[in-house]
């Protein structure tokens, strides 16, 4: 048995420029998608927890910085999945799904699919229930601590709106892993980055995978994207200057009537 | 015409902040004619009375002792089941942790388009335009679905609270639980532990008190509570500081984190790293203490105060503890 963790490359947002409405990216840094960073760092803890090795899945069209970071991390292998033209979270999902269940399911049997709260440019948190939906498997979202994992079972903690909560499932089974509360994402070694730099990941082509007889009719109604812009700018404020006491109260007088509100 | 459906939220048998919010976007942005309160578990006559007092022309109850224990695995069966067969035109989801995982999964399951998170929304017949802030908060994204059945995920603060109408009478639509159970249930509750604070306090406050690294350590962020508890204002904090330990991940915001906007926010010992602001930038006034007259948290304070924030907040607590006398 092993766990599956989904992986995201994303373009670092700080290398973003706005043109017409469009979001451009000139040669931008690619960065591991935030979120998944927890996942990562989860599916490698598990390994050294209970033993059970870890293959990575990402999808898109270039991969680099997912492949190696995760390696260097300690993941044992990654999957690059190329989604041509897929792009929202919904078909990344079924797309995932489709490719555990014709190519991975087939050689060995799976534990957890660990995925992140959600992707930054998207936002959605949507993959992990699509992908759990599709193979009719258990999910379980705002996962902050996996307590148990054997071959036929496992016992996680989730929080929800008023506190803690533990879940008891099957697996295979998708777990959302809640950003910051499950774990602190470690750092790569000098090893780990060396093993990286000599990985090939094995690759897999979306659109040659037989389609699904028990396919789910398409999506009803329609999402469009009108325009990106850049938030609302600030005006520039006061930088006060002198004798500390002096500007507090300056401040506290400025902002009184909003706690008088 | 337009029939909303409000899922509604309880914290000790109250209905949450945002409930009042989400009514006044039915009632005043929709403009909807039928306006139903979903309450799934606890039938309380109190209850009711506030759902009316929003403006609920009806409420739909489903009731058994096993809902009293949230599970989300369940509540989405019984969402999807009930929705399936009562077609309304708009599902309402407030953002809570509860809300955002929640809503993207009926989504999915209803064949229904998600479009995430948003703050902001126009409708006009069959179509929906959401803002929202992806790319870490550092863009804003214009979206509009077409659809017959809508799953909208509302930002906190959105909209303003419903005034509250006198009428507290109306129809109560009990559902037996036999009708909508959920069969084949993948996952079990083995059990809930209630903490002692909602985790919804954050995004709803009118008022942050946030500190970061400048803080020196956990003794220093005792000033942070000193000053929030004199104003009345939620706690939040950077990830460094999180991370470093020094109160717990509930507080964080920023990417990762929350995304907060506030009337006010009163950043402490906050450099401004982007990954912190893009949880803080939509707040009305901000105000920032730093030592260092560079820290980019200063190009988007509207006052900012240079100087040693351990020497500065003490001075402002009081200062305002006596302003607040008066």
């Amino acid at each position: 048995m092993k766990n599956l963790v989904c992986v995201k490359e994303v373009p670092d947002p700080q290398d973003m420029v706005l043109e017409n409405g469009n979001i451009q990216f000139d040669d931008p840094l690619k960065i591991v998608n935030p979120y998944d960073e927890y996942a990562v760092e989860e599916a490698v803890s598990l390994r050294e927890r209970f033993g059970y090795s870890s293959l990575a899945i990402t999808a898109g069209e270039e991969n680099m910085q997912v492949v190696q970071t995760a390696v260097a991390l300690g993941i044992e292998a990654v999957m690059e999945v190329s989604t041509k033209g897929l792009s929202d979270a919904r078909s990344l999902g079924e797309v995932i799904a489709k490719v555990i269940k014709t190519v991975i399911l087939d050689e060995e049997s799976i534990g957890l699919i660990i995925v992140g709260r959600q992707s930054i440019d998207q936002a959605k948190g949507q993959v992990g229930c699509v992908i759990a939906e599709t193979l009719n498997i258990p999910y379980i979202s705002n996962v902050i601590e996996i307590v148990s994992l054997n071959k036929q079972s496992t016992r996680v903690k989730r929080k929800d709106n008023n506190g803690y909560q533990t879940i008891q499932t099957t697996v295979p089974c998708v777990v959302q892993v809640s950003g910051g509360e499950i774990n602190e994402p470690r750092l790569p070694t000098v090893k780990g980055l060396f093993k990286a730099k000599k990985y090939t990941p094995q690759k897999v082509e979306a659109s040659t995978l037989n389609e699904d007889a028990n396919k789910k009719s398409p999506v009803n109604g329609n999402v469009q994207h009108v325009k990106f812009e850049l938030p609302p700018e600030r005006q520039q404020g006061k930088l006060l200057k002198g004798e500390p006491q002096d500007l507090v109260n300056e401040v506290v007088k400025h902002v009184l009537p909003i706690l008088n509100k | 015409m337009c029939k909303v459906w409000i899922w509604i939220e309880t914290h000790r048998g109250q209905t949450t902040t945002q409930t009042a919010e989400l009514f006044y976007c039915a009632k005043n942005a929709i403009g909807s004619a039928q306006i139903e309160a979903l309450l799934i578990g606890d039938p309380n006559p109190t209850l009711y009375k506030t759902l009316f007092s929003f403006g609920a022309d009806r409420i739909i109850n489903v009731h058994n002792p096993r809902l009293e224990q949230y599970h989300e695995e369940e509540m989405v069966e019984i969402l999807a089941q009930l929705a399936i067969e009562h077609r309304p035109d708009m599902i309402l989801f407030a953002s809570t942790i509860n809300g955002q995982s929640l809503a993207p999964w009926l989504a999915y399951k209803l064949n229904v388009p998600f479009a995430g998170e948003s703050h902001a929304f126009t409708f006009h017949k069959h179509f929906v335009t959401h803002e929202r802030f992806t790319w870490s908060g550092s863009v804003l994204e214009t979206t509009q679905v077409e659809a017959e059945q809508h799953i909208l995920l509302i930002k906190a603060k959105t909209y303003p609270a419903i005034e509250p109408r006198n009428e507290v009478s109306g129809d109560v639509i009990h559902i037996p639980y036999e009708k909508v159970i959920a069969r084949n249930l993948k996952t079990k509750v083995l059990d809930s532990n209630e903490t002692e604070t909602s985790s919804l306090s954050l995004e709803s406050a009118n008022i942050i008190v946030a500190g970061g690294r400048g803080m020196g350590g956990p003794e220093g962020f005792q000033l942070i509570y000193e000053l929030a508890d004199t104003i009345g204002a939620a706690v939040g904090a950077t990830r460094a500081v999180v991370d470093a330990g020094w109160i717990p991940y509930e507080h964080q915001i920023g990417q990762t984190g929350k995304t907060v906007s506030p009337d006010l926010y009163i950043a402490c010992g906050i450099s401004g790293a982007v990954q912190h602001l893009s949880g803080m930038q939509t707040s009305d006034v901000i105000v920032a203490i730093n030592n260092d007259p560079e820290a980019p948290i200063f190009q988007i304070a509207t006052y900012g105060i240079v100087g040693d924030v351990r020497h500065v907040l003490p001075l402002m607590t009081s200062a305002f503890r006596s302003a607040l006398k008066q």
